[in-house]
């Protein structure tokens, strides 16, 4: 029974040609459409299918991709970008400056709902002059405007308006710039793509890449060994050691721009008073925690290690059982047998996860037990998508959440610290933060940028507004018949083009 | 081998409420065990089956998992007695329209395949293992009152129950104690084996479905143990101490091979 | 002390399966209710009790009365029957029926049910619910009341159907077939014990196939026929039998008799 469960796709997979890459998802992506991208999936098909103005080198600097040249102004508010002449869309209508400004446009539309509204805020209005000669108007001065200028281009001439739905049929037969093209919709919920002749640089060495859909990810792996896949995009940790010992079979590490944490809710008691969160973050040993999910980076502030913006002067918290009691009686607390109560009520918290989230399993039921153990009794509850946005985003009903936040190369934490911060449902609020999160938005000189939100780190870290936990060590799998792999971190596919597969 | 298996499988069916007896007078703290230095041991003097990866000692997690189990299913089969045993025994003596009746009503729940019937009352009502044990309790019954229903019906006119009433015995003491306790406790206590062990198979399946997801959606959730629900939170960690999964496998298959020993031996002695 | 059957009326829908059936038990005395297979013997035997009610679909209607010393029951008089028959069951009326070992609970030892009949009775309240002495009066070893019904033989059944009975302190004793299946000796074993049951002031009422017990115990005789009774005489002088039913029976007997 099994077996044949396993080997029904192996069999349709088996007719793929030797020249196609294989790759898996979770989930196919929902939606075929850079306006509405939310998913890591949908961005790396987008990565596929489209090209934006500015790209990343391997070096992570930004580069020219469809521009052939840029001068920004004097004063930093206009930038005039000469596209290059030789880009066509699938369709081989010629790019033209009219494609960015509708782009641009459509992002920002009120009516479009776009889910990336945000990158373009910046940009007050877009100016072309004939048809590969873009203005770039910004509502304040810019110092490195380029960087933000990666997101994908669309084609205007695809759509009637500047206001764009999600169900508009371009999800259905998408049309970009990119190395590859959309060729069909599979019946199992696979994607074909072929090789773009007309792309940027020439034609992409790989000819055809397959997205296919395999949602129980303890499958991902096997179907790789078993040659059914030709990539993995992230490897489980319990899979890693099979993985490594296989010579079919490569490991790509890459840095994450994520990182987990357990957030409080500090709009309601116990977690409203910063002692006993600190004192939470003291009886919690994060090594322990981390050690049955995987190998990854202890942190102490938002941001991850490798960023500039960590403060390497502040270590993160390490179990002190003595400090938490302090705290804690501190804020009013007794221990009783062995137990904290304030008022004759125990310490008694609900921490919800988010039920897709990788291994929580494991970091909960040691969490419960690190706690249990300093005093604090937690229950766990389980949420399901739709209950996460309801009760955690939109009630804030909750004390505690463990959950991780993923950031592009800016690692802009304003939406996570920032008292009016979108993403800052444990409402945290700290004057003096917001002051040096706007200043780090606000300024032209990276350096100023830098100590800004090194100082945030700090105060982060002073606050706990949530105990900061890790980054965990990521990896990519991929055969060894495919050559000159290099993934991007985040987009993965973003140099794809010089991947070829050998005999 | 067949003179001695009525006692083996009185055994293994013991041994999980001796397990249960014991699990209650320890009392050890599932929540607090966690020591990620254990991670995975293999079995040593102090942890005689070893850890799970989680570092928490495998046997006495294994019996504290029967307190999942024991107490439920108890509950299942006093539920199924409580409606099974008047049911089928009413109807079987009375006949006629009742009889009619009540064996339309639970005709009814059991054309709804048990299982089916517990993940629906798991779904509206709510996951918790009472809830299951009072479902398949109540999924039980039209079995436990069938079977009751057609012995007593063929009872009905023996010999000795006209007898028994020539002599001046009411009805109702020749219905409860000489049908159905002198002549039919073995075939009522056969069942009550026999749902012990689909309720522990059934507890095990949900926790281990439960287990896999990572959430325990169903059945006894981590970090409370079940044998189903240990099983799935190592069977797919590469490095497990195999006696994590192994223990929990092989405690329920003895258990229900002495349900099923039992269950044999009480067929055998009554026919 | 005595019990009184008549005009009995047993309907299965339109068919009458017993009509204008009278009998009369008197204390001390046996009478015989001989019949071919299928006549109502026993259906008329069952009426006593009230226990005709399990054989569909049974319309009974009879004059039942049964005299206890001051006090009459009638108890097919009664609005509620069942419970009109409850005093009549046990204390009054016995009942043996044919196969004694189907008579007797399959699965509990003989000493307990005779405990149980005991107990009923309301006799030797307290400790003395011993069978033994019961299991003597019927000529039985006290060894039996440790025994299951399977584990009797045909007699030893009957026999301890009788002590049932005995035990019970029943006024009369309805005894179906007694000696059916069973060798001559143990036959006029089982006779002798009823012979005493009958010394003893219990009225019998014996139903058999079998003319030659008539002769050998009975005081009053019946013969019935496809559900009416033919003949209806004291016990003596059989071959003065007026119906050509019980002439018939009487000729077979004899027949059997010269053979044997």
């Amino acid at each position: 029974m099994f077996s044949l469960l396993i080997m029904a796709p192996l069999l349709s997979m088996s007719t793929a040609g030797a020249a196609s890459f294989r790759y898996a998802e979770d989930q196919a992506p929902g939606i075929v459409n850079p306006l509405f991208s939310t998913t890591m999936g949908e961005a790396r098909v987008n990565e596929l299918l489209f090209d934006g103005l500015y790209s990343d080198s391997q070096e992570l600097a930004t580069v020219p991709d469809l521009v052939q040249s840029d001068e920004l102004s004097e004063d930093g508010l206009t930038l005039t970008l000469r596209l290059r002449s030789d880009v066509s869309w699938h369709d081989g209508r010629p790019l033209q400056g009219q494609d960015v400004a509708f782009t641009v446009q459509a992002m920002k539309e009120p009516g479009t709902l776009s889910t990336e509204a945000g990158r373009v805020s910046f940009i007050e209005r877009v100016e072309t002059q004939g048809d590969s000669l873009v203005v770039l108007h910004f509502t304040e001065p810019q110092v490195r405007p380029q960087d933000k200028l990666t997101f994908k281009i669309l084609p205007s001439h695809a759509f009637s308006s500047t206001v764009v739905t999600r169900s508009d049929s371009f999800r259905t037969r998408p049309l970009g710039t990119g190395p590859y093209k959309l060729v069909t919709y599979n019946d199992d919920n696979s994607i074909t793509f072929q090789a773009n002749s007309e792309g940027l640089g020439g034609k992409a060495r790989i000819a055809e890449v397959v997205m296919r859909e395999v949602s129980d990810k303890s499958y991902q792996a096997k179907l790789l060994l078993y040659e059914s896949l030709e990539g993995l995009v992230r490897v489980l940790p319990r899979d890693l050691a099979v993985l490594q010992n296989n010579r079919k079979i490569e490991l790509y590490p890459y840095q994450t721009n994520s990182w987990w944490y357990v957030g409080f809710n500090q709009a309601r008691a116990p977690f409203d008073d910063a002692r006993v969160r600190q004192a939470m973050s003291y009886l919690v040993d994060v090594d322990a925690l981390l050690a049955p999910v995987g190998t990854g980076e202890v942190l102490s502030g938002p941001f991850v290690r490798s960023s500039p913006f960590y403060n390497h002067q502040v270590s993160p918290r390490t179990y002190n059982d003595t400090r938490a009691a302090t705290l804690l009686e501190e804020a009013g607390f007794a221990s009783e047998g062995g137990m904290w109560t304030r008022d004759g009520e125990p310490l008694t918290v609900t921490l919800s996860a988010h039920r897709t989230l990788e291994s929580a399993q494991e970091v909960v039921i040691n969490l419960q037990s690190q706690l249990r153990s300093g005093g604090v009794t937690v229950e766990v509850e389980f949420l399901d998508e739709a209950e996460w946005k309801a009760r955690i985003w939109r009630q804030q009903d909750y004390d505690l959440v463990l959950s991780q936040w993923s950031f592009d190369r800016n690692e802009d934490v304003r939406e996570q610290l920032h008292s009016d911060g979108a993403r800052n449902f444990g409402s945290y609020s700290n004057p003096e933060v917001d002051a040096l999160l706007n200043e780090a938005r606000a300024t032209r000189d990276p350096q100023v940028k830098k100590a800004a939100l090194r100082k945030v780190h700090a105060l982060a870290s002073q606050d706990s507004p949530m105990i900061f936990l890790w980054t965990l060590d990521s990896y990519s799998a991929i055969s060894t018949r495919v050559d000159d792999v290099v993934i991007h971190p985040f987009y993965f596919f973003t140099w794809v083009r010089q991947w070829h597969m050998g005999s | 081998m067949s003179a001695l298996r009525p006692w083996a499988g009185v055994a293994l069916l013991l041994l999980p409420v001796l397990i249960w007896v014991l699990s209650l007078a320890a009392n050890y703290d599932v929540i607090a065990d966690v020591d990620v230095s254990r991670a995975s041991l293999a079995p040593s003097v102090d942890h005689w089956l070893g850890c799970d990866h989680l570092g928490r000692d495998v046997l006495w997690r294994l019996i504290t998992a029967s307190e999942s189990f024991v107490g439920p299913s108890l509950f299942a089969c006093v539920v199924a007695l409580v409606i099974g045993v008047p049911a089928g025994a009413l109807s079987g003596w009375l006949g006629g329209l009742p009889a009619s009746l009540t064996r339309f009503g639970l005709t009814t729940v059991a054309s709804l395949p048990r299982f089916v019937l517990v993940l629906l009352v798991c779904a509206a009502f709510g996951n918790s293992v009472q809830l299951i044990a009072l479902a398949a309790g109540v999924a039980y019954a039209p079995t436990l009152a069938e079977a009751i229903y057609a012995r007593i019906q063929s009872f009905r006119h023996r010999g000795f129950v006209l007898a028994g009433q020539a002599h001046g015995l009411r009805s109702g003491r020749i219905l409860w104690l000489h049908l159905l306790w002198v002549n039919h406790r073995r075939l009522i206590l056969r069942h009550c084996v026999q749902l012990f062990a689909y309720f522990l198979l059934l507890e095990t399946t949900l926790s281990y479905i439960g287990g896999l997801d990572g959430a325990g959606s169903f059945g006894v959730a981590q970090p409370d143990p079940s044998w189903g629900n240990m099983i799935a939170f190592e069977w797919r960690e590469p490095q497990a101490n195999i006696w994590a999964t192994l223990a929990p496998g092989l405690a329920t298959a003895l258990v229900l091979l002495g349900a099923t020993w039992t269950g044999r031996s009480l067929i055998e002695e009554q026919a | 002390m005595s019990v009184h059957l008549r005009s009995l009326r047993i309907l299965a829908g339109k068919r009458a399966l017993v009509s204008q059936v009278s009998l009369h038990i008197l204390p001390g005395q046996i009478t015989v209710l001989v019949g071919a297979s299928g006549s109502g013997k026993t259906l008329t035997a069952r009426s006593l009790l009230g226990l005709v009610h399990g054989i569909e679909p049974g319309i009974v209607a009879a004059d039942l009365e049964i005299q206890d010393g001051e006090v009459i029951h009638r108890p097919y008089a009664a609005v509620d029957r069942e419970r009109a028959f409850v005093p009549v069951r046990g204390p009054l009326i016995a009942w043996l029926p044919q196969n004694p070992r189907a008579a007797l609970d399959p699965l509990q030892a003989v000493g307990a049910q005779i405990r149980d009949c005991l107990k009923l009775s309301g006799q030797n309240t307290g400790l003395d619910v011993a069978p033994e002495p019961w299991l003597e009066r019927v000529s039985l070893a006290k060894s039996v009341g440790r025994l299951y019904p399977h584990q009797l033989s045909g007699g030893m059944a009957q026999r301890v159907g009788i002590a049932l009975a005995l035990a019970r302190g029943s006024r009369f004793l309805i005894v179906d077939e007694p000696t059916t299946g069973l060798d001559p000796s143990l036959r006029a074993g089982i006779l002798e014990e009823l012979k005493r049951a009958r010394d003893s002031g219990v009225g019998l009422l014996l139903i058999t196939h079998d003319l030659r017990l008539v002769r050998q115990l009975g005081d009053h005789l019946l013969v019935m026929d496809r559900g009416c009774i033919v003949e209806d005489r004291p016990a003596q002088d059989l071959s003065a039998m007026q119906s050509a039913q019980a002439q018939a029976l009487w000729q077979a007997t004899l027949r059997l008799e010269a053979r044997q």
